[in-house]
């Protein structure tokens, strides 16, 4: 068909003003994207009848812009459907208006992902504060785990019908002072519990002697003078009592006896 | 993340196509009330149809005010709008624009130097089409005259209005925002 005869004919402007037929449009339609003088006579009409349109414009009522959003929100919510464009050609607004959507698109997923990685920075850093807090959890259990060990030993010991009760009365050095020792020859253990000493004078520390048949074996210095802890003294064999010294810093190879602050004999 | 990039293309949109819109379709239904109810309808339809848009085609303005045309039309064929017209008695002298209640707006000045500017014969053919969604034929027997002439009119018309845009001066700025 000739391009001038279309162009005078008169279809072109039914096709602007839609008169006509679904299938004389496609013909157009396609004639059109073949001859670009033919697509910019429909665009030149076109442009006239918006022009057109755009006397007659009057600004709708407030409110209606919210109405439209408010029902286009529900149908959203309902189905949610995106605008696509159907031709990626360039250089037409409604290209321009998405690829602005697009972009806009882009950059709130930069900002999303900046946001991710600033929650996964400070998540980590989070962990890492509670990855230490574990560790110091964890080995305050193990400590708690191993002293309730020592707790239940010593108190089956305490508890053990085999274990004998020896006070160590004050002598007189200091005659308010009471230890007591808890022996137990079966399982072979012995605690301390000082009840009430004099604190040591400085340079000076208290020293454990045990009676084995009238001799005094050193059985360690006492670090814990006093509360109610009971402290692990070395099992000795045959023990028949005990004593406690005042002896210089570092202890003495043999007790100094004038510096006894409390003794006290097994009870068989 | 288009979906909700959806509902704020249609505020773009709206921004800046409502004023042209309403304007159409007030011109065509010739009652606000009704023209409020129709436009939405318009919005919600070019948000439901936008894949269906197609640029090679026609520009976003042509497709959306032949959205807004058809659906104004298709309300003014409904036995509702009948009835209400006539209980109204409007005027439905359509195409003396001398009688419209939107006057004030500035385009109108335009409107009023363009119609001076296009014959009356022509315009009247152009706006029976245009707002009232006649036919050729249903033109022809409105008019009482001959089909050749009713298309010798539409093409004569449409040539006379683009001359007149291309002559003058007042284009829209609609557009100017966007890009």
């Amino acid at each position: 068909m000739d391009i001038e005869k279309i162009k005078s004919s008169g279809l072109l402007e039914q096709y602007v003003l839609g008169l006509l037929s679904p299938v004389e449009r496609e013909k157009i339609d396609v004639l059109a994207a073949q001859h670009p003088a033919l697509k910019s006579e429909l665009n030149m009409l076109q442009q006239a009848m918006e022009e057109y349109a755009n006397l007659h414009s009057v600004p709708p009522p407030t409110g209606l812009k919210k109405k439209i959003k408010d029902r286009i929100n529900i149908l959203e919510e309902e189905s949610p459907r995106s605008i696509k464009v159907a031709s990626t050609k360039p250089n037409n607004k409604i290209f321009k208006l998405f690829s602005g959507v697009a972009a806009a698109a882009i950059v709130g997923l930069l900002g999303l992902c900046y946001l991710l990685f600033d929650q996964q920075q400070s998540a980590k850093n989070r962990l890492a504060i509670l990855e230490e807090k574990l560790n110091k959890i964890e080995s305050s259990y193990t400590n708690l785990q191993s002293s309730k060990v020592q707790v239940e030993t010593k108190f089956a010991t305490l508890k053990d019908l085999g274990t004998h009760h020896v006070h160590l009365r004050g002598s007189g050095n200091a005659p308010n002072s009471l230890a007591v020792i808890y022996w137990n020859p079966d399982h072979k253990k012995g605690y301390l519990n000082v009840v009430e000493m004099p604190v040591a004078p400085h340079g000076h520390q208290y020293q454990i002697w045990a009676d084995v048949n009238g001799k005094h074996l050193d059985m360690g210095l006492i670090d814990t003078i006093k509360g109610n802890s009971l402290v692990t003294i070395p099992f000795i064999e045959n023990s028949k009592g005990f004593v406690i010294t005042l002896e210089k810093e570092g202890g003495s190879q043999h007790p100094t006896v004038e510096k006894m602050y409390v003794k006290g004999e097994i009870e068989l | 993340m288009l979906q909700s990039g959806n509902s704020e293309v249609i505020n773009l949109l709206y921004d800046d196509y409502s004023d042209a819109l309403y304007g159409v379709v007030l011109r065509i239904v010739n009652s606000e009330e009704i023209a409020k109810d129709v436009i939405q309808d318009v919005f919600v339809k070019i948000w439901k149809n936008g894949s269906k848009y197609d640029p090679a085609k026609a520009t976003l303005f042509t497709w959306m005010l032949n959205i807004a045309r058809n659906t104004a039309i298709d309300v003014t064929r409904s036995s509702y709008f009948k009835k209400t017209l006539k209980n109204r008695e409007l005027n439905s002298n359509v195409y003396n624009s001398g009688n419209f209640s939107w006057q004030n707006n500035v385009d109108q000045i335009g409107l009023q130097k363009l119609v001076n500017g296009l014959d009356e014969k022509y315009r009247v053919v152009v706006d029976l089409i245009y707002f009232k969604g006649y036919t050729q034929k249903e033109v022809q027997e409105h008019l009482d005259i001959p089909i050749g002439t009713v298309k010798s009119r539409v093409r004569i018309g449409l040539r006379e209005l683009r001359k007149l845009f291309a002559n003058i001066v007042m284009l829209p700025i609609i557009f100017s925002n966007y890009f």
